[in-house]
């Protein structure tokens, strides 16, 4: 809270990017800055999709309280998984929470300009 | 019984925590290792101090928390992270008396390193052997 403080009244910014430790609960921090600094937060969560069916049970109640309050859920790496494994993936994440918006992404080709939109609520 | 004598954190373990448990020797050099909980992930953060080359801290850095990440994926443990920040101090010395610049290069830098990891399904005990392994292997080859 004293960083993204000091952050807006040094700096004033149109954005402030938070990125939290994979252990964070975003919602809770978005709770946060709200009662605190009366500031209004988008929460995207990056998902690995190499790495989902191995972590996404025995991690599954952190994994559930950080998807819980995103706004938009990011399944990075699809060029390591098949078709099927996403389907099954993006099924996860939207039992989880339905109405959060996801989409595929992969870091070795360039960000899809919609994606960023969507990450900052524009579409 | 003193607080130093045995493991319970009844006292901050902070980066100036002088207490044996707070810190591991190994080849020369001190490291600074804390371990913590945090919502059901063992948390481990390590800071140390070494002049070495560059390249060869580089290498090192690179095999030595790969060995670390395969050790901890054996043991069944899931990496939330394991990031490590090395900050670079080096010297270099420029004279001249005549016409001729002539330049010094330090063979060695001073390397402040931190190496931090996130680690579900693992005990604190082991990932603090895994820790302490890899920090052992940087001091080594870098000694």
């Amino acid at each position: 809270m004293d960083s993204v403080y000091r952050a807006r009244q040094e700096l004033d910014p149109e954005w402030l990017i938070v990125e939290t430790t994979g252990v964070a609960y975003p919602a809770a921090i978005r709770e946060n800055l709200k009662e605190a600094l009366d500031m209004d937060c988008r929460i995207c969560i990056l998902t690995d999709a190499s790495r989902w069916g191995r972590i996404f049970l025995p991690l599954r109640p952190m994994l559930s309280g950080q998807i819980e309050g995103a706004d938009t859920v990011l399944i990075n790496k699809i060029d390591l998984a098949e078709e099927d494994f996403l389907q099954l993936m993006e099924k996860d994440i939207h039992d989880i929470n339905p109405s959060t918006q996801i989409l595929r992404c992969c870091a070795t080709t360039q960000v899809a300009p919609v994606i960023w939109d969507a990450i900052i609520g524009e579409v | 019984m003193s607080n130093h004598e045995h493991h319970h954190d009844h006292h901050c373990h902070d980066e100036n925590c002088t207490c044996e448990h707070c810190h591991f020797e190994s080849h020369g050099v001190t490291f600074h290792l804390s371990m913590d909980l945090h919502d059901g992930a063992v948390v481990a953060s390590a800071k140390g101090h070494l002049q070495t080359d560059h390249g060869l801290l580089q290498q090192t850095m690179c095999l030595a928390l790969k060995r670390m990440a395969d050790r901890i994926t054996a043991e069944g443990g899931i990496i939330g992270h394991i990031k490590s920040a090395v900050e670079i101090h080096s010297v270099e010395g420029y004279s001249i008396t005549s016409d001729t610049v002539t330049m010094e290069l330090s063979p060695t830098v001073q390397a402040h390193i931190t190496v931090n990891a996130i680690v579900f399904c693992l005990e604190t005990e082991c990932l603090e052997e895994q820790m302490k392994v890899c920090l052992a292997e940087i001091s080594k080859a870098n000694q």
